[in-house]
């Protein structure tokens, strides 16, 4: 799902949005398919029974996951010249003589469909290696 | 507007090896549409060192999904 808002960047209004991994402008700059996060954990403790009425338990618990998902930080993508992305169908922005790979999210093929002002970020998600 | 549909089968059992030790192991396969599917598993015993005093463990894998809305 794309979703774009105008916020404050460095005192400057700009574009930011979000736009999902297997997006073609998130392809192209190195996203691909989510995988399912997965985890392993273990527990280790007692049980002690003082009373029919009051007991005492202790457990240690430790889960590991791996692949979390997780949102990328912003990518600036304002100055990122669409002809250096050949795999992108991005004819608006190659038309246009100072045309960047921001404008290409004004494609509805893209997600966006909208005027920017300013610069545009935006965020993909990703696979994400390591975690707890 | 999001659907996914999945189907799951989970089977647990539990039983008293001795008079101080319980064990118990549950599996649970799962088989989301256009996502793959998946099967995890739990082992677990407690261990009886006195009527009133126990000792207990656990193993086991998991499996989180991605939302739908971040299909594809």
């Amino acid at each position: 799902m794309t979703k774009v808002s105008t916020i404050l960047v460095n005192g400057e209004l700009s574009q930011s949005g979000q736009i999902p991994p297997t997006n073609p402008l998130a392809l192209a700059l190195g996203g691909g398919p989510l995988g399912p996060e997965e985890s392993v954990g273990y527990s280790a403790g007692f049980v002690w029974d003082f009373t029919d009425q009051l007991s005492l338990t202790v457990d240690y618990f430790n889960i590991n996951v791996d692949d979390r998902i997780a949102f990328t930080g912003s990518i600036d993508i304002t100055a990122e010249n669409p002809d250096d992305y050949p795999e992108l169908d991005c004819p608006n922005a190659k038309a246009n003589p100072v045309g960047t790979l921001a404008l290409c999210l004004q494609s509805s093929a893209y997600g966006c469909g909208g005027p920017f002002l300013g610069h545009l970020l935006y965020q993909r998600l990703r696979n994400d290696h390591s975690g707890r | 507007m999001w659907g996914r549909s999945n189907i799951a089968a989970y089977a647990e059992a539990e039983a008293d090896l001795t008079d101080r030790l319980t064990g118990s192991v549950a599996v649970r396969y799962e088989d989301f549409e256009s996502f793959g599917d998946t099967t995890n598993y739990k082992v677990a015993g407690r261990f009886a060192l006195t009527d009133a005093f126990a000792i207990r463990g656990s193993f086991n894998t998991g499996f989180r999904a991605r939302r739908p809305d971040r299909k594809t």
